[in-house]
């Protein structure tokens, strides 16, 4: 498992990151959100062992950043938000280079190489020049990369970025299906219905100070005070909101203008189905009842103020 | 000793980054690369290599297996900054320098894996050349030239070592500098100066006796190289100072400057340093 504590790094008299600490399990994908500045590169990059925090640590299965260094790179896989790839060589040369340096016995190498190009949907640009891959293809040769040692925790850092719409999709299956192979995956991204999609544990970071951290669901959960509903109706809607608001356990109800009371509820589901019960018996033409359910994108703007370092 | 062994086999036999032998050899030795220019470089090495080897043996004994010797080195002063001005520079600039930096290996092994490949290179060369002078040396007219094979050996010595030295001073700019570009710029200025600059300057202000002579030119290959092949010329500095000291000081100071390029790559004091004023402590966000 990963185990980051109070991890900070300063720039003299600035402080990028400001003691983050959160854990993940094998399997865990985590979404690192943030806007540009906030902390998120300096972070997986003190994990990564190429920067040295000012205090805290982090430990990789029991193998501490600082102290052990080499142990840790043996077991990261790491992609920067920019990066380039020797344009020289072939795909296969490429990754038998890395594979060399991980120390991946010679005799494997080529079943690797084979291995993590087809994981990577780029068996058939073995033998093409680096240079005359697209840039979603170099994306994923530099993700092969990051596999060729069979890493467990996999740092990548904007992955998705300046990828079309097709290279994203296909490379957040590659993510989810690296989760499902039990290796640990931080993806920091400041596009968040990206990050939604497959990530099961999420932090967000502002200003090098993590706001909030934990799966989905429940940062979304910890949120809402309050459950928001839609009702629709073919007419009434103000009688209705009026009706609405003297039920319990409502704290507003207000009609929308397009033929729908926005409710806010505190009610449990067996009140809430009082509520649409008693709607209905009071002769509301009600025709549909929804429950808004807030996203990632509610939650970041709800936490963060756009402010960086 | 125990420590030296260590070294050695940590630095050289088991260095992970030895891989750089065969990616210099794909880029610098192969036709089929990506790049027209080191095609390009390579058929035209080749077509003088094989112009070289033509005229010697149609010289009938008129060339000395020494002009191989000074050929070899004077290309190693074009080709050495040429093959790895762009090693650490190069791989700054491209942004695939984190790749090598998160992998479990050290920063000596980084600098020697390097250095070890573009000695690969070295080697090709000076087998190639061995050739061509090995014709020269079984045809030459002993009345034109007398060179000896120990005396041949030594001048191969300083041609490798100066090669390894010239590698060694590329490698440590090439790490200090931010463009593949002005570490190549640096190199060769810093040549012509040591070699030629400074001491025709300081023999304008010493003097020009045969032994001060000696002194200001001491680094220069050719002119070691030049001693050994017609000991006739030594009449300053005493014969035994050219040849082994001379392999010696190019060895020492290529390990000097190796020791010195793997110190100057702690990445986050690089990665603050090479950002402009005005930014710095923003790096990595």
């Amino acid at each position: 498992m990963l185990e980051v504590k109070n991890l900070r790094k300063e720039y003299g008299a600035l402080t990028a990151v400001e003691g983050i600490s959160f854990s993940l399990q094998p399997g865990d994908i985590f979404g690192f959100i943030g806007s540009n500045g906030a902390g998120k590169t300096t972070t997986i990059r003190m994990i990564s062992t190429l920067l040295e925090p000012t205090s805290g640590t982090a430990e990789l299965f029991g193998a501490d950043i600082i102290k052990n260094p080499m142990e840790v790179r043996r077991m990261i896989g790491y992609m920067p938000d920019f990066f380039g790839l020797y344009d020289d060589v072939k795909v296969w040369e490429y990754l038998d280079f890395f594979a060399c340096i991980y120390q991946v016995p010679s005799r494997q190498r080529m079943e690797v190489i084979d291995n993590v190009l087809e994981l990577t949907d780029l068996t058939v640009k073995k033998d093409s020049f680096v240079q005359s891959l697209s840039r979603g293809m170099q994306q994923r040769l530099c993700l092969a990369r990051c596999l060729v040692h069979d890493p467990k925790l996999l740092l990548l850092d904007e992955p998705a970025s300046g990828l079309d719409p097709r290279a994203r999709a296909e490379l957040k299956e590659l993510i989810a299906e690296l989760g499902r192979m039990g290796k640990i995956v931080i993806v920091s991204s400041h596009i968040l219905p990206e990050l939604a999609d497959f990530c099961n544990t999420v932090g967000i970071i502002e200003k090098g100070e993590l706001l909030a951290c934990g799966p989905v669901k429940q940062i979304v959960a910890d949120l809402q005070s309050t459950r928001v509903f839609e009702a629709q109706l073919l007419s009434d809607t103000d009688r209705a909101a009026a009706f609405i608001s003297a039920m319990p356990h409502v704290q507003l109800a207000q009609p929308t203008g397009e033929g729908a009371v926005r409710i806010d509820y505190t009610g449990s589901p067996e009140d809430q189905a009082v509520l649409i019960a008693e709607l209905v018996k009071s002769g509301f033409p009600l025709i549909g009842f929804r429950e808004e359910h807030a996203d990632l994108e509610d939650v970041f703007l709800k936490l963060t103020t756009g402010a960086v370092n | 000793m125990e420590k030296l062994a260590h070294l050695w086999r940590t630095l050289v036999m088991e260095n992970p980054m030895n891989i750089e032998t065969t990616r210099f050899r794909r880029k610098f030795l192969s036709f089929s690369t990506s790049r027209g220019a080191n095609a390009t470089v390579l058929i035209l090495v080749c077509l003088a290599y094989g112009m070289l080897s033509l005229s010697i043996i149609s010289s009938k004994g008129n060339v000395s297996p020494d002009i191989v010797v000074y050929l070899q080195t004077a290309l190693f002063t074009i080709l050495a900054p040429a093959l790895l001005h762009g090693s650490i520079a190069g791989e700054r600039e491209r942004r695939s320098w984190d790749f090598l930096l998160v992998a479990p290996i050290t920063h000596a092994q980084i600098v020697v894996g390097k250095f070890l490949g573009a000695c690969a290179i070295m080697l090709v060369v000076v087998l190639a050349g061995l050739i061509p002078a090995a014709i020269a040396g079984l045809t030459h007219d002993p009345a034109y030239s007398n060179l000896g094979i120990f005396a041949f050996v030594e001048m191969e010595g300083i041609s490798i070592t100066y090669a390894m030295c010239v590698f060694a001073v590329t490698l440590f700019f090439s790490a200090r500098v931010k463009r593949p570009m002005a570490a190549l710029g640096t190199v060769y200025g810093l040549l012509v100066v040591t070699l030629l600059g400074l001491p025709a300057v300081l023999s304008v202000g010493i003097g020009s006796s045969k032994v001060e002579a000696d002194t200001l030119m001491f680094l220069n290959p050719f002119i070691a190289e030049s001693k050994l092949a017609e000991p006739s010329n030594i009449s300053g500095l005493p014969a035994y100072l050219f040849g082994l000291p001379h392999v010696l000081l190019y060895l020492g100071l290529s390990i000097v400057v190796l020791a010195w390029t793997s110190k100057t790559l702690v990445f986050a004091e690089n990665d603050v340093k090479f950002l402009p004023k005005g930014h710095r402590g923003a790096s990595g966000n």
